[in-house]
């Protein structure tokens, strides 16, 4: 045994020496007669794991709502700025689209009149090249670019891009 | 040992279902039911939070209410042990958190440990004031480790802890009790 184990030992013989009150008769019969007149009152009644789980759910659904139809009235900045609609309807994120547009330097911005059934890359396209086509007067096709101020950044797209 | 174990782990268990089956029945014999089955335990955790006897009985006792008030959620819950001793440590604390709050100190003619020897009796006093300096969860695993005879398992389960933090605990418990009492190992 090393020097700070005897030292625990020696305490721990020490203690050992005394022994703990024990609940007594009195306090048994004090307590069981408090709790005894508590149950004359009702139980407090709380909710079910079930109810609570049905509930914590239904919070759950009302939130993802609550960022949809912000996201979809662009309350949401960081939604507005970063979707874009891929081919499958799905959702992607900025990193995705940049994967599968390794070219593009561009910031994604919101797709902005897209039709439901043009979402996607194609829809993506089409708008850009509706910006730098549109003819106008007095205009070089850079300042044709909507401004990154606005919410738009338009960047120079693959070659593959301009058909 | 193991067989001992095993069976006293079936009687917790066939008890417990019939704390739970007299609460669903509304009969009140489920209070004398916990009582047998945890104010032991439930006492010298409370004496070992709290540092003091009186103060313990008096949560003891609020905490039986609080179960009775509580009991259909006690009749559902599956760790009933486990919710039993959660309530009693948070009654502790709020105890505890009170007496910080308004300055008071447990009444320092309460003994709680008593001596076996008379030879001892000297040197309870300063036992008792040495326990009442430790912090409360260090004093409440070496209460239950020395005088109750319980694992760090059983420790760490009832007072909701990691059987590691348990043996921590009762280790710089025991060092800084050994240091204030230094003069009696000298």
């Amino acid at each position: 045994m090393n020097e700070p184990e005897k030292r625990q030992a020696e305490m721990e013989d020490v203690l050992r020496r005394f022994a703990l009150a024990e609940p007594s008769v009195g306090p048994r019969q004090r307590v069981i007669k408090a709790a005894r007149q508590a149950w004359q009152e009702p139980s407090i009644q709380t909710a079910s794991s079930k109810f609570r789980f049905v509930r914590a759910l239904a919070a759950c659904i009302a939130a993802i709502l609550a960022v949809d139809v912000c996201g979809r009235l662009a309350l949401a900045p960081w939604r507005a700025q970063v979707t874009v609609h891929a081919p499958s309807q799905q959702r992607i994120d900025t990193e995705e689209f940049h994967q599968l547009v390794p070219s593009a330097r561009f910031h994604v911005g919101r797709v902005g009149n897209a039709q439901p059934e043009k979402t996607g890359l194609q829809a993506y396209k089409k708008h850009l090249d509706r910006l730098l086509d549109e003819p106008q007067a007095g205009q070089s096709r850079k300042q044709r670019l909507p401004n990154r101020q606005q919410g738009h950044h338009v960047p120079a797209g693959p070659a593959s891009w301009k058909s | 040992m193991q067989g001992n174990y095993r069976k006293s782990h079936l009687n917790t268990h066939l008890t417990e279902n019939r704390i739970r089956a007299a609460i669903k029945a509304n009969d009140p014999v489920a209070v004398e039911l916990m009582w047998d089955l945890y104010a032991g335990d439930l006492m010298a955790l409370l004496q070992g939070l709290l540092g003091s006897s009186h103060d313990a009985e008096d949560t003891l006792q609020q905490v039986f209410v609080k179960l009775v008030r509580l009991r259909q959620k006690l009749a559902r819950t599956r760790k009933l042990k486990a919710y039993i001793f959660r309530i009693a440590r948070n009654e502790a604390w709020d105890l505890i958190k009170k007496r910080k709050r308004q300055r008071t100190k447990p009444d320092i003619e309460d003994r709680w440990l008593s001596a076996n020897t008379d030879r001892d009796e000297a040197m309870e006093e300063q036992l008792t004031s040495a326990l009442r300096a430790l912090p409360p969860e260090q004093r409440a695993v070496i209460v239950l480790k020395i005088h109750k005879n319980k694992t760090f398992k059983e420790i760490a389960e009832l007072m909701g802890l990691s059987p590691n933090t348990a043996a921590s605990r009762y280790r710089y418990g025991i060092h800084r009790l050994r240091t204030l009492l230094q003069e009696l190992f000298q």
